[in-house]
């Protein structure tokens, strides 16, 4: 039986655990068993992009700890993913780095682990709505997913209408949200505009980070469709698929 | 000096307000958005014309003051006077020396950003020496005392009004707002001033160690005028410039006119090999070529020794969220966008400049995809974030010797840990801050499963005191959490979740709940 | 011998560039088509020549156009530079041309003066076909078999500007036509 550890990541365990049930109950309708290592945290990026590395290092090595154990890693977050894929080997030494090597080889991103390393897109999904996807930035740059939360849309029946410049940033971008609010919301108006323009009802993506940085600007300017993780929107249609 | 910062403000992020609320720069920023292209769609080719031009930077920067070496050697060959500067005061005042000795009082110059660096066009005017910028687009924010703000198209800030207005200054007939009418203008007004020049200003795109060849990539052909009739050329070369070989461009060449500007070439390529010879009517008597350093070869062996393969072509700035929404003179550096991120703190001898710079990025690793050399400027952009934290210029760390190619000297005390590692981020301890001690709590509350669990409950208990409260959002300022008040200036933020996922599987795990 | 789909790629480069092409001519007629380019571009104003370009001198240019009505600005009278910026046209013999690119080289000398290409406001370029080359890397290899001249331009069309909004607009300072006569 094909066993897979969730790493649920930090913001969707605190903030939007509904994106973490949907993982559970999309890997689970591909055939998994999924298993959630309960000493994890969080990855340590925040830390790592702010510009300290020895706090990250610290986290980089509680991930290890964690999750070694396990034969595949799977997180609802193309970013986090990115983290340990590209951050864990240059933050660590020796040792440690060739196990966080190891462990990245078997850590994937949930829309690529189950469309590229299953081979699973039809997961008895149906979706009768029309989406645009945001490609997040880490997960398209760092990982190549791409293809992955389109093909799973397109198999669960939903309509793609692609939004203008799909690869461009919404502005979140960790610390600079906080500290330049100023080009961050402008940004976001943007993806925002872009989406709208496309007539549909839900812009998707597969980072939460995201989504709660497009949601939020969108409660002030009312623009836009309705942000929603991949997952969350797959997972929705397993019912209207079963019945 | 003393430029005119059109982009006002003290800190970038109010400068970068700024740019936002100006409706002309939205607007004339608009036109990089239309022309916005990506290399890829240029050429088939272009994935392999950049594998190997970013092989040929790399090979070429692993001995970088051998090939100077040989540069110089064969630019003498050629009858060039070559000179080293250090800093940019060295630059400018070996050019003014040279400028004094031959009498020289009426310069143009062709577009270059290593003049800009040292601030050439200016200390050339202190010095009683006209200098007028003859790229359009450099001589239109000279006119109007700004800098460029983009490093190809350097009046991309201004409306087609705008530089109708600015140049109105210095036109006799009132200018039609109009691109043939201002350009046709501008040739006559500048024509004049190359046919009397006596000093001719470059920078250079590349000189070949090899043969001594100075290279100048123009559409206006600017470049050509500024080297046939003044008596007296000089080339302000950054020593990065310094390719190894002539045969490299036949990669380097079409590779930053792709990048730069969408053209397989661009419509003018000169190749200058040394001053006038013998029976020739025309073209410098005098050829003097200023080497420019200004902290560059440290980074020789470093992990910033990828910067130095900058061709500026400008495909960073292009596709860079940030840029295309502030232009480059928020940045207040000569040099803006990604590229400028990374190149103006490390380029800050006195460690002063740029340092707020590298906070300026999403880190959406878009410049990293379009750079044609291969810099990974996303991850320059984390590790100067890291470096900064430490007072005073940027201190490199040497690289790892994984990098350290067939031919690459070790400097005397260069000292390699870890063998056949990267060198790790966090290799040497920063000063206290307020941010450090923030994360340092953090982390080792968070590598743990009690000290997550526990701060955990203390934001849920603190989110409950928000006010503004609405279905898991607030609206409202942070108080004394300054992250969420700044966030709350123009966003709702999310409150934690009223049950945390892990509580959720609890309850699942224990068969209370099904999903 | 050059390859006819080489020749072909440099007609349509050159003709993307902005260029006007004519050709590919017998040397007689190129010669003809050079001299009444020139003189119906210059007008009235004079027509600067290099003296020691071995294709204008192979195609007689210097009579060709006196014959076509033009007044000459040889590289040799003692009054090019104070005349070359009154000039009309400027005519030139290119060692190569680019297929891919749509380019031409024009190197200086003794007798073959840099501003000639770019000084007037019409640039009239004769290039043999046997001497284009396929890619800019023959062209840098072609140039590395020669001794380097002290200049050498590389054109690829006339002078253009982005710079006003990022419109292309011609003829910024350099000329603002260049007319390639291919010579078979």
């Amino acid at each position: 039986m094909l066993s897979v550890a969730l790493f649920v990541t930090c913001v969707v365990d605190q903030i939007t655990p509904e994106v973490g049930v949907a993982a559970v109950r999309l890997l689970e309708a591909a055939g998994a068993t999924v298993e959630f290592p309960s000493a994890q945290t969080c990855c340590g990026q925040p830390a790592c992009n702010a510009g300290e590395p020895e706090a990250a290092t610290r986290l980089a090595r509680h991930f290890l700890d964690v999750f070694e154990p396990y034969e595949v890693v799977v997180a609802p977050s193309g970013s986090c993913v990115a983290m340990v894929h590209h951050w864990y080997e240059r933050l660590l030494t020796g040792r440690d780095a060739e196990r966080a090597r190891a462990l990245a080889a078997r850590t994937y991103e949930l829309t690529s682990y189950l469309a590229d390393v299953l081979g699973t897109v039809e997961l008895g999904s149906r979706l009768d709505a029309s989406v645009t996807v945001h490609d997040a930035c880490h997960g398209l740059r760092n990982l190549g997913v791409r293809d992955a939360p389109r093909r799973l849309l397109a198999a669960a029946g939903a309509t793609i209408i692609e939004l203008e410049e799909p690869e461009t940033c919404c502005g979140f971008g960790g610390t600079f949200s906080v500290e330049h609010g100023e080009i961050a919301a402008p940004l976001a108006d943007d993806k925002l505009a872009h989406a709208a323009a496309t007539g549909v009802r839900w812009l998707v993506s597969g980072d939460v980070a995201c989504l709660l940085h497009l949601e939020g600007r969108r409660r002030r300017t009312g623009i836009g469709p309705e942000p929603v993780h991949v997952a969350q929107l797959l997972a929705a249609g397993l019912a209207a698929g079963r019945a | 000096m003393s430029h005119r910062v059109v982009t006002a403000g003290d800190t970038l992020a109010e400068r970068a307000a700024s740019a936002v609320a100006d409706p002309d720069l939205q607007h004339a920023l608009r036109n990089l958005d239309r022309r916005l292209f990506t290399s890829r769609d240029v050429a088939e080719d272009f994935p392999e014309l950049k594998d190997r031009a970013a092989a040929i930077r790399r090979e070429t920067l692993a001995d970088l003051p051998g090939w100077l070496d040989r540069a110089e050697t064969t630019l003498a060959g050629l009858g060039v006077h070559v000179h080293r500067a250090a800093s940019p005061e060295d630059a400018r005042r070996i050019i003014i020396e040279i400028a004094r000795n031959e009498g020289l009082t009426r310069a143009v110059k062709s577009k270059s950003m290593a003049t800009e660096e040292i601030d050439l066009a200016d200390a050339l005017e202190d010095a009683g020496i006209e200098a007028v910028e003859t790229d359009l687009g450099e001589y239109i924010v000279q006119v109007a005392g700004e800098r460029p703000s983009h490093m190809i198209v350097p009046a991309i800030h201004k409306t087609l009004a705008q530089v109708a207005d600015v140049l109105q200054t210095r036109a006799d007939d009132e200018l039609p707002v109009e691109h043939e009418a201002i350009t046709a203008w501008a040739r006559g007004h500048l024509r004049a001033r190359f046919l009397e020049a006596d000093l001719g200003v470059t920078g250079a795109n590349f000189v070949a160690a090899d043969t001594g060849t100075i290279v100048l990539v123009t559409n206006e052909g600017n470049g050509d005028l500024c080297t046939i009739v003044p008596r007296v050329q000089v080339a302000v070369v950054p020593v990065e410039k310094v390719i190894a070989r002539f045969a490299d461009l036949a990669t380097l060449l079409p590779l930053l006119t792709m990048s730069a500007t969408g053209q397989r070439i661009s419509n003018y390529v000169t190749m200058i090999n040394g001053p006038r010879r013998e029976g020739e009517i025309d073209g410098p008597e005098i050829l003097h070529v200023v080497l420019l350093d200004h902290g560059r070869l440290r980074l020789i062996g470093t992990a910033y020794e990828d910067m130095l393969a900058c061709i500026r072509c400008g495909a960073c700035l292009n596709v860079c969220p940030v840029f295309r929404r502030i232009s480059g003179h928020a940045y207040d550096a000569v040099y803006s966008g990604p590229m400028g991120k990374v190149l103006t703190p490390l380029l800050s001898l006195d460690g002063t400049e740029g340092r707020d710079l590298p906070e300026a990025s999403t880190l959406c690793g878009a410049c990293t995809e379009a750079c044609p050399v291969e810099i990974p400027l996303a991850d320059l952009l984390v590790r100067l974030r890291a470096d900064l934290r430490r007072p005073g210029p940027v201190d490199p760390l040497p690289s790892p010797p994984a990098r350290a190619e067939p031919g690459h000297r070790r400097r005397p005390g260069e000292g390699f840990e870890s063998p056949g590692l990267h060198l790790p981020l966090a290799s040497r301890p920063a000063p206290r801050s307020n941010r450090r001690t923030a994360f340092t709590v953090w982390a080792s509350l968070w590598s743990s499963p009690g000290g997550y669990a526990a701060s955990a409950r203390l934001t849920r208990l603190a989110a409950r005191a928000l006010r503004g409260r609405d279905q898991g959002w607030t609206r409202r300022s942070g108080g004394r959490v300054p992250a969420l008040r700044a966030w709350t200036e123009t966003r709702d933020a999310p409150l934690p979740a009223p049950q945390s996922f892990r509580a959720r599987w609890e309850t699942r795990v224990r068969g209370d709940a099904q999903w | 011998m050059v390859s006819q789909s080489v020749i072909d790629a440099f007609l349509v480069a050159a003709a993307e560039n902005g260029m006007t092409v004519h050709g590919p001519f017998a040397p007689a007629e190129a010669a003809r088509v050079v001299a009444e380019r020139a003189v119906a571009l210059a007008g009235r104003r004079r027509i600067a020549m290099p003296v020691t370009d071995p294709l204008i001198e192979r195609l007689g240019l210097r009579d060709e156009v006196a014959w076509a009505g033009g007044e000459l600005l040889a590289a040799n009278d003692v009054d090019w530079r104070a005349e070359i910026g009154q000039a009309g046209a400027g005519v030139t013999g290119a060692r190569a041309g680019i297929a891919a690119t749509g380019t031409l080289l024009l190197p200086c000398g003794p007798g073959r003066p840099r501003g000639t290409h770019i000084i007037p406001p019409a640039h009239v370029c004769a290039v043999r076909a046997d001497d284009l080359v396929a890619t800019i890397e023959d062209a840098v290899r072609l140039q590395s078999s020669d001794r380097h001249p002290s200049n050498m331009s590389w054109v690829s069309g006339p002078s253009r500007t982005a710079d006003l909004e990022m419109r292309q607009t011609i003829g910024v300072h350099g000329p603002k036509t260049v007319d390639v006569i291919v010579i078979s």
